[in-house]
């Protein structure tokens, strides 16, 4: 058992006496800025169960893990959080969307304080349950176990499986991941796991000693001690494989809907009323959709403006075409950054085309489709209400 | 003293000798001695009395000219030798210039003959208003505006190089009565509603509504209209017609690259705008914009109208309106939340216009306002004592005469009063209200031909001048392009018009005239068919920086430049050239001009790298001779012909192979290189030789009058050649350019001056000028001569001349 959480309001309260103030929150919890990607290790890790989502605007409620402080298992409300419009998400070692995610499902994320302006978008909570707020609410990353652990390395070695009594006992192998659970654990198991093997599930007698797998964890009776029940389990990498190859899929081709987010560095040389903007493109995106955009950037992209939720207007209709003048990619990319950064020209800019807004970018060759109402911003009203989450 | 011609009255003798008709070309040669022997050698062996081919004898037509069906046969003749038809190709061939001289001549005598038919008079000389004249009448006589233009009410009047009050072409059908019927009713209509006019004053304001809003936002400020280029905001609508004060309050910003927002509104019934106006005004200072402007019923849209904005079609619709959609709201250029962020970019981060944008904070309308000057005018129409039931008949008797003198222009007999009487009486015996009958005789009086023609000479006298009131509507219809006003009458009754004196006396007190500003408008109009401006919208692919309001500014500038001529009694020379010109924001921007600091049109004085100056490269002259793709030589030569010299040439053959795009394998060439080209060929060279100088003059502009080096040509290989505006006059003159060929001309101002005096005869006394006019035409021109041909001077000698008071 871990106990990240507890260290790092502990490190930040040290941190926190020795800095003068200001400079204290800079560095210990720095407040994102538009136009601009987070430092390296810089987010608070924070992790929970996926308990509820407002897929649309990207946004969700964890039940943290443990019950610190105050009995929260008991009586604390969940982390209500936003994701950054750079913020990434994995499921089954693929990009995913939030609503990619099943409720109930085991997450590790980095969290920030909200950007200057956006203090209201996860409204605080009632005054009864003050002590209970985390600041940190705006995500840089959220995911799911299977991929936070494989990212790092990280795989577990099957110590033994006790079916009566519902237990499995595995240890960390590979690679040690910093935050997250890297000691030998013991979790719940019962027949309501999926266990996979190949592009098969199979039983849980199949799992035996000495097997590298991966999981996912989920809620169990025990949870205020930290423990987890394995709600899926894969037990070769063939099985690994195919679940995040279906991921991948499904995400591809959300994006290809949707396009790829993106936002405005500079707008530059308003020539009656054309420009050149350089934007640069968020990260976490399968490689081949960036891949496909540099292919064919010689026929120009779409450009519609996006919500800081990643939600368009009515993006088929209200995007400019600009042709590329320049596509550079820089090695090492911040977290949130896809390290791609794209010059083009307009003969027309939208008001949206400004430094910090977001954009989603359409690859010349991805098909038109026109987005079911409640993903659209319609009007000033809508787009202002969805500034704010509805705490439920 | 005989005066000496110059080189370039010379040439112009030359140029016109077989076209001229009238004023100062040379005497044409004979029939016998120019014509004869051509035909004697081409043409009779054909057509004699031996061997009439085609059942046609040359050998007795006629020599005359005048005579139509004569003409019709001449015309027709001329027609075949044209086309190559006559002689036959395997009968001898004549040379080019042979065949072009004889063709010349033909077409000069037909013209001629044309000329003396539309000036015919017999006793009686009936010159029918024109809609123009008519609404102007109108209004002088009741107070009221009737919009002539308004769909339905008028037809065009037919023009005769531009002018549309020739009487000879102002014929009446059956159509036209039930027009002048209906017109008649709609006036008294106006003048005489049946309930009264009411007076009101509408407001629309951006904020209103918006309060809540902006208070709940925490937005500080008041809502304005963003009205972006190619916005239109319907804001107005008129219910009664009548005169309107308009007002409104807004801002204009400029972008630093672009130009100047401009303000048209826009009648939706009648399909023109009522205001045009570039606005510049900083955001936090709004200026106030008001007017007053005779309006019919209808909606009214503020339109933002400025070209080539907004570059993407069918998209750019929805960028644009989606700015006004969805709860968007403007407030200012500092607080940008509540503009839907997929619209255009409208301003940049530091609040500067990328576009032309008009700011509209409120409008508002007041109206239908009318005068005491127009109630006056309409005070002594009705009988002051009519009732519901009854009028009494002395009074009725002595208002109907003093309402059909006024608007007859002359004093009404007797027996003509018995005839509108009768008219009541029947009404009020068919049972109509006094109110009623009586009105029906005043409609009588419009609907009669004493009305709506100028009438001229009687059947019982023959008279080879006018008489007083004759005189007295020859002038205002003249100056003022409407009825005499009281004194004007009165003085033809006193007899004092017959005196120069009196002549002269009246002459001023109506140039002082605010009305005499319609003359100032319609004889330019029409003197340089102005009419034909935008005749063909220029394509916007070629020239995307054309728009209505550039169009509108290029006739502007004309009347205005026409209209400081006339206000400083300026020379005539002017009109040829001159070192200044009358110039807006839109206009200074297409001529390259340095920028102006305000709006509306404004004297501005021109550099020699403008190569501007007069009115020949004024661009609504320029592109009124063009079509919508390519500047036309050759019509501007014709039209140089026409308008500076008075002179039309003869029509082109009808077989003409119109010029053909140069082929993709081809060097590019230049209209001129083609046309060059097409006038070596026989029977185009000699007109061409004529025409095309006056023409090629203006090759360093293009089809709307912009300044170029080298023609823009699509197709063909090679780079886009430069231009040549050189030429060769026939008496051998060269000139390099638009500046030289003016210089030509200003050497020689007495034969524009004359042709000058031709065109404003011909507006004044409504019929074309013939051969018997040009002594008293040259002879205007020489008294005007002493004080250098001032405008003022020209108008006033025209007006004091015995061919202004001939018949």
């Amino acid at each position: 058992m871990r106990r990240s959480w507890l260290l790092s309001i502990v490190c930040s309260a040290v941190c926190c006496l020795l800095l003068d103030p200001a400079t204290a929150q800079e560095s210990a919890h720095p407040v994102p800025k538009a136009g601009e990607f987070p430092p390296p290790n810089t987010g608070t890790y924070l992790a929970g169960e996926l308990v509820i989502i407002d897929p649309v605007n990207r946004r969700g409620g964890l039940r943290l893990d443990g019950n610190e402080p105050h009995d929260r298992y008991h009586s604390g409300p969940l982390h209500y959080f936003a994701m950054l419009p750079y913020g990434m998400l994995s499921f089954n070692g693929a990009p995913a969307e939030l609503r990619d995610i099943p409720l109930g499902t085991h997450v590790h994320g980095y969290f920030y304080l909200p950007p200057v302006g956006e203090e209201a978008t996860i409204p605080p909570l009632p005054k009864d349950m003050e002590r209970y707020e985390i600041k940190q609410n705006h995500a840089v990353s959220l995911e799911d176990d299977f991929s936070f652990y494989q990212r790092r390395g990280q795989s577990w070695k099957v110590v033994s499986i006790d079916s009566k009594k519902g237990k499995i006992h595995v240890a960390p192998a590979g690679q040690m991941a910093q935050d997250g659970i890297n000691t030998p654990s013991t979790f719940d198991i019962d027949d309501l796991t999926k266990v996979w093997k190949g592009h098969t599930l199979v039983e849980l007698t199949d799992i035996a000693p000495d097997q590298i797998v991966q999981f996912n964890l989920g809620w169990s009776p025990g949870w205020r001690d930290r423990e987890f029940t394995v709600s899926e389990l894969w037990l070769d990498d063939e099985s690994r494989k195919f679940a995040t190859d279906l991921q991948r899929r499904r995400h591809v081709k959300y994006q290809k809907q949707r396009w790829l987010p993106g936002w405005i560095d500079s707008v530059e040389d308003n020539d009656y009323g054309g420009g050149i903007i350089t934007l640069t493109l968020f990260g976490g995106m399968d490689p081949s959709l960036y891949a496909e955009l540099k292919a064919t950037q010689d026929k120009g992209f779409g450009v519609a403006v996006a919500e800081k939720s990643l939600r368009t207007w009515f993006h088929r209709s209200d995007k400019k075409i600009g042709q590329v003048i320049e596509w550079k990619e820089s090695e090492n990319p911040p977290s949130g950054s896809s390290g791609i950064q794209v010059r083009m020209k307009f003969t027309e800019l939208l008001d949206g085309y400004r430094p910090g807004r977001v954009v989603r970018v359409k690859c010349h060759d991805w098909l038109f489709v026109t987005m079911p109402s409640e993903e659209r911003v319609k009007t000033m009203e809508e787009q202002q209400r969805s500034t704010l989450f509805r705490l439920p | 003293m005989i005066r000496q011609k110059s080189p370039l009255a010379l040439w112009i003798i030359l140029l016109f000798a077989s076209t001229a008709s009238t004023t100062f070309a040379a005497k044409p040669a004979g029939f016998d001695t120019s014509i004869q022997p051509f035909f004697t050698t081409y043409c009779q062996r054909c057509h004699d009395a031996q061997k009439q081919e085609g059942k046609f004898r040359l050998d007795t037509l006629p020599r005359e000219f005048v005579d139509q069906a004569t003409a019709q046969r001449w015309g027709e003749i001329v027609f075949r030798m044209n086309s190559g038809e006559m002689p036959p190709k395997n009968e001898p061939q004549p040379k080019a210039l042979e065949l072009g001289a004889v063709v010349d001549w033909l077409s000069t005598r037909i013209k001629d003959g044309e000329a003396a038919r539309l000036a015919q008079r017999g006793p009686v000389s009936l010159y029918r208003l024109s809609r123009e004249e008519y609404g102007h009448t109108i209004y002088d006589l009741l107070g009221v505006y009737l919009d002539v233009n308004q769909p339905g009410l008028f037809n065009d009047d037919p023009r005769w190089h531009g002018f549309n009050r020739i009487g000879a072409l102002l014929s009446l059908s059956p159509s036209h009565i039930d027009r002048y019927f209906l017109a008649a009713e709609k006036s008294f209509n106006l003048a005489f509603p049946d309930q009264p006019t009411k007076s009101a004053i509408v407001r629309r304001d951006a904020n209103q509504g918006h309060e809540i809003l902006l208070a709940e936002q925490k937005i500080t400020g008041s809502v304005r209209w963003q009205v972006f280029p190619g916005r239109r905001e319907n804001l107005m609508n008129i219910s009664q017609p009548g005169n309107y004060r308009v007002r409104i309050q807004l801002s204009g910003l400029q972008p630093p690259q672009g130009p100047a927002p401009h303000l048209s509104i826009w009648h939706q019934e009648l399909k023109k705008s009522i205001y045009d106006q570039d606005i510049l005004a900083p955001e936090d200072k709004p200026i106030l914009v008001e007017f007053e402007s005779a309006l019919s019923p209808g909606g009214l849209s503020l339109i933002n109208e400025v070209a080539g904005a907004f570059k993407q079609q069918g998209e750019g619709d929805h960028t644009a309106n989606i700015l006004h959609a969805g709860g968007s709201v403007f407030t200012s250029t500092r607080d940008m939340r509540r503009i839907n962020p997929t619209g255009y970019l409208l301003f940049t981060d530091t609040g500067e216009p990328i576009y032309p944008m008009l700011l509209i904070d409120w409008i508002e309308w007041e109206g239908p306002i009318i005068t005491d000057e127009e109630q006056k005018k309409r005070s002594d129409v009705f009988p002051v004592n009519i009732t519901a039931m009854k009028i009494d008949p002395g009074e009725m008797r002595t208002q109907l005469k003093r309402f059909a003198s006024r608007a007859w222009r002359r004093p009404m007999t007797d027996a003509e009063v018995d005839r509108y009487v009768t008219i009541v009486e029947s009404e009020l015996q068919a049972g109509e209200t006094p109110d009623t009958a009586y009105r029906a005789a005043l409609v009588g009086v419009l609907t009669s031909k004493n009305f709506y023609y100028l009438e001229e000479g009687s059947v019982s006298q023959k008279r080879d001048t006018v008489n007083d009131w004759e005189l007295a509507s020859r002038l205002s219809y003249f100056l003022w392009s409407s009825m005499p006003d009281d004194e004007l009458l009165a003085a033809a009754q006193a007899g004092s018009l017959a005196h120069p004196d009196g002549l002269k006396s009246q002459t001023r007190r109506m140039l002082a005239d605010s009305k005499y500003r319609r003359f100032t408008e319609s004889f330019p109009k029409q003197w340089l068919q102005l009419h034909r401006v935008g005749m063909f919208p220029p394509d916007p692919g070629l020239y995307p920086g054309y728009d209505k309001w550039l169009e509108t500014s290029m006739s502007l500038e004309t009347l205005a430049f026409f209209n400081e001529v006339d206000s400083q009694n300026l020379s005539l020379r002017e009109f040829i050239s001159s070192d200044w010109t009358m110039a807006n924001p839109r206009l200074a921007a297409h001529y390259q001009l340095p920028p102006l600091a305000t709006t509306g049109l404004q004297k501005v004085k021109l550099r020699p790298e403008d190569h501007r100056g007069g009115l020949l490269t004024q661009a609504a002259i320029l592109s009124l001779t063009s079509d919508g793709t390519r500047h036309r030589p050759v019509h501007r030569g014709v039209w140089v012909s026409e308008a500076i010299f008075g002179r039309t040439p003869p029509p082109p053959p009808p077989n003409v192979e119109p010029l053909a795009p140069t082929l993709s394998d081809k060097p590019k060439a230049t209209i001129r290189m083609q046309l060059e080209a097409h006038a070596t060929h026989s029977t185009c060279a000699s007109c061409h030789q004529k025409i095309d100088p006056l023409g090629f003059a203006f090759e360093n502009f293009d089809a709307i009058g912009g300044w170029r080096t080298e023609e823009h040509v699509a197709t063909g290989q090679g780079s886009n050649p430069l231009v040549n505006a050189s030429g060769v006059l026939l008496q051998g003159q060269q000139f390099q350019g638009p500046d030289e060929f003016k210089h030509l001309l200003l050497q020689d101002l007495d034969h524009f001056a004359e042709a000058f005096v031709e065109q404003l005869a011909t507006y004044a006394l409504r019929r074309v000028m013939t051969i018997d006019d040009a002594p008293q035409i040259k002879a205007i021109a020489t008294a005007s001569k002493p004080e250098g041909y001032k405008l003022r001077s020209l108008i006033e000698n025209l007006i004091l001349s015995d061919l202004f008071q001939k018949r």
